[in-house]
C-alpha cells in the first residue's frame, strides 16, 4: 500500500519534470534567466545537463548566480557592523560557498566515476554549481527578512541563531534539489547512474564539514569583535568543532 | 592525461599505457602529499610531495615479486604489473581528488595543537583507507579471485605500513627535529601503535 503511494508520488514528480520546458538561449541574455529555470523548469535543465547541451552557458550562469546571490546575503550579514566589514562579508560569503563547492568537486567526480557514472568533469562541475545556485537562491529569498532583523536587533546572539537557521534551510533545500536531480537522472536513463545515491549522502557530509571549516577559518563571518576594527582575515587557525564545544556545554 | 584519468576511473578493459599510469601516480600522489605537508608549510610541502610517490611506488617495487608469486599461476609478469600499477594509480587518483579538502584542513588547523595533529593523522589515514578500498575493489575486478586479492592487500599493506613509518614525518607536529627523513628516530616504534595513540589523543 505505502509502496504504491510512493510510486505514485514519484511518477507525479517525474511527470512534472518531464513537462518542464526551458529555452537555454535565454541564458545568454543575463545571469538571472537561470533562476527561472531553477524555480520552474528543473527537468529541462537536468535534461540539458544529461545531454551536454549548452553546458558552457549553464556553467557561467549558475556560477554567476551563486556568487551574486551569496554576495548579497553576505552584505546583509555584514550590515551588523556597517562600513568596511560589510564589504568584507560581501566578498567572503561567496568565497565560502563557491570555494566549498569547488574544493569538493574532484571528490564528487572521482567517486561517482568509480561507481559507474559516465559524467564528464564539466557535467560534474555544472551539477555542483546547480547545488550552489539552489542554495544561494534560498539565501537571497531570505535576505529581506535577515536584513529586517539585522537593522532592528542590537545583540549578536539572536542574529547568529537567525543566520544559522537560514543556512540550515538553504542547505536542506540544496540537498533536496540535488537528490531530486539524482532520482530524475536515473529515471530518464535507467541504464546509467550519474550520481550514486549512497555516495551522495556521504558527499553531503563532506561538503557540510568543509563549509563549516571554511566559514570558521574565514571568520569573522557572522559577527566581528564588538567594537573592534574591521577584519578581513584574522589568520587564526582552528577547527570549527572546537568552537562548538563551549556552546554545547 | 585527462583521457587516461577518464579511462582509469571507468574501468575500461583495454590496457592502459604503463608510462602514463606511472606519471599519473607520481603527479596525483605528489598533489596529495603537498596538501598533507601544507600543515607545516614551506619546505614540508615539498618534502611530503616527494615522499608520497616514493611511498606508493616504493611499496609496489618491494612487494611486486611476492605479489607475482601468488598470481603467477594465471598471469604473466607483465600482466601482474599492469594490474598492480592500475590499482596503485587508481588509489592515488582518488587521493588526488581528496587533496583540496585535505589542503583546506592542513591550512586551517591550529598548530601546535595535539588535538588538531591527531585529527590530521586520522584524516590522512582515513583518506588513504578510502582510496585503498577503491584500489582494492579494482584489483578484485581484474584478478577475479578473493583469495588472491586478499593476499595482495596483506602483502602491500604489510610492506606499506612499515615504509610509511620509515618515511615519517608526514603531517609533522613541528616537535621533531629533522623535518625530511629522521631515519634514526623512525627505526623505533610502529605504524599501528601510532594510529591507536592518535585515537587516544582525539578522544582522551
Amino acid at each position: 500500500m505505502t509502496d504504491t503511494l510512493h510510486v505514485n508520488a514519484d511518477s507525479k514528480l517525474f511527470d512534472r519534470l518531464e513537462r518542464d520546458q526551458f529555452d537555454a538561449s535565454l541564458l545568454s541574455r543575463g545571469p538571472f534567466a537561470v533562476v527561472g529555470a531553477l524555480l520552474r523548469a528543473q527537468g529541462a535543465v537536468l535534461r540539458d545537463l544529461k545531454n551536454e547541451r549548452h553546458l558552457g552557458r549553464y556553467l557561467a550562469s549558475l556560477g554567476l548566480t551563486t556568487v551574486l546571490f551569496t554576495a548579497a546575503y553576505g552584505a546583509i550579514m555584514g550590515l551588523f557592523q556597517p562600513g568596511l566589514q560589510t564589504l568584507y562579508s560581501t566578498v567572503k560569503l561567496p568565497i565560502v560557498i563557491l570555494g566549498t563547492g569547488l574544493l569538493c568537486t574532484p571528490t564528487f567526480y572521482v567517486f561517482n566515476a568509480i561507481l559507474g557514472s559516465r559524467f564528464t568533469f564539466r557535467q560534474t562541475l555544472t551539477t555542483v554549481l546547480y547545488l550552489g545556485a539552489a542554495t544561494a537562491l534560498v539565501l537571497v529569498a531570505f535576505a529581506p527578512i535577515a536584513w529586517f532583523f539585522t537593522v532592528s536587533t542590537k545583540g549578536a546572539g539572536f542574529l547568529v541563531f537567525l543566520h544559522l537557521l537560514v543556512f540550515l534551510i538553504a542547505t536542506g533545500y540544496g540537498i533536496g534539489t540535488l537528490n531530486t536531480a539524482r532520482r530524475y537522472l536515473n529515471y530518464i536513463d535507467a541504464s546509467h547512474t550519474p550520481i550514486n545515491g549512497g555516495f551522495l549522502m556521504v558527499w553531503f557530509l563532506i561538503v557540510l564539514f568543509v563549509a563549516l571549516q571554511m566559514g570558521y577559518y574565514l571568520r569573522p563571518l557572522f559577527i566581528p569583535d564588538a567594537g573592534g576594527p574591521a577584519l578581513f582575515f584574522t589568520g587564526d587557525r582552528g577547527l570549527f568543532f572546537d568552537a562548538l564545544g563551549p556552546l554545547l556545554r | 592525461m585527462t583521457a587516461l584519468v577518464h579511462a582509469l576511473l571507468r574501468r575500461r578493459e583495454d590496457p592502459h599505457p604503463a608510462l602514463g599510469l606511472l606519471v599519473l601516480t607520481v603527479a596525483a600522489s605528489a598533489c596529495f602529499g603537498a596538501s598533507v605537508g601544507a600543515y607545516q608549510a614551506r619546505l614540508q610541502i615539498l618534502y611530503a610531495a616527494v615522499k608520497m610517490p616514493v611511498y606508493f611506488l616504493g611499496t609496489l617495487g618491494l612487494s611486486f615479486a611476492a605479489m607475482h608469486l601468488f598470481a603467477a599461476r594465471g598471469l604473466r609478469a607483465r600482466e601482474t604489473f599492469a594490474v598492480a600499477l592500475e590499482t596503485v594509480a587508481l588509489t592515488t587518483v582518488v587521493l588526488g581528488a581528496l587533496a583540496p579538502v585535505e589542503a583546506l584542513l592542513s591550512l586551517s588547523c591550529p598548530r601546535p595543537s595535539h588535538r588538531a595533529y591527531s585529527f590530521l593523522i586520522l584524516l590522512l589515514t582515513g583518506s588513504v583507507g578510502a582510496a585503498g578500498v577503491c584500489g582494492v575493489s579494482r584489483a578484485y575486478l581484474r584478478l577475479g579471485s578473493i583469495r588472491l586479492t586478499a593476499a595482495w592487500v596483506l602483502l602491500y599493506q604489510f610492506v606499506g605500513a612499515q615504509l610509511a613509518w620509515l618515511l615519517r614525518p608526514w603531517v609533522n607536529d613541528g616537535q621533531s627535529g629533522q623535518p625530511f627523513l629522521p631515519l634514526e628516530e623512525n627505526m623505533h616504534g610502529n605504524f599501528y601503535e601510532a594510529v591507536f595513540r592518535a585515537l587516544q589523543g582525539l578522544f582522551g
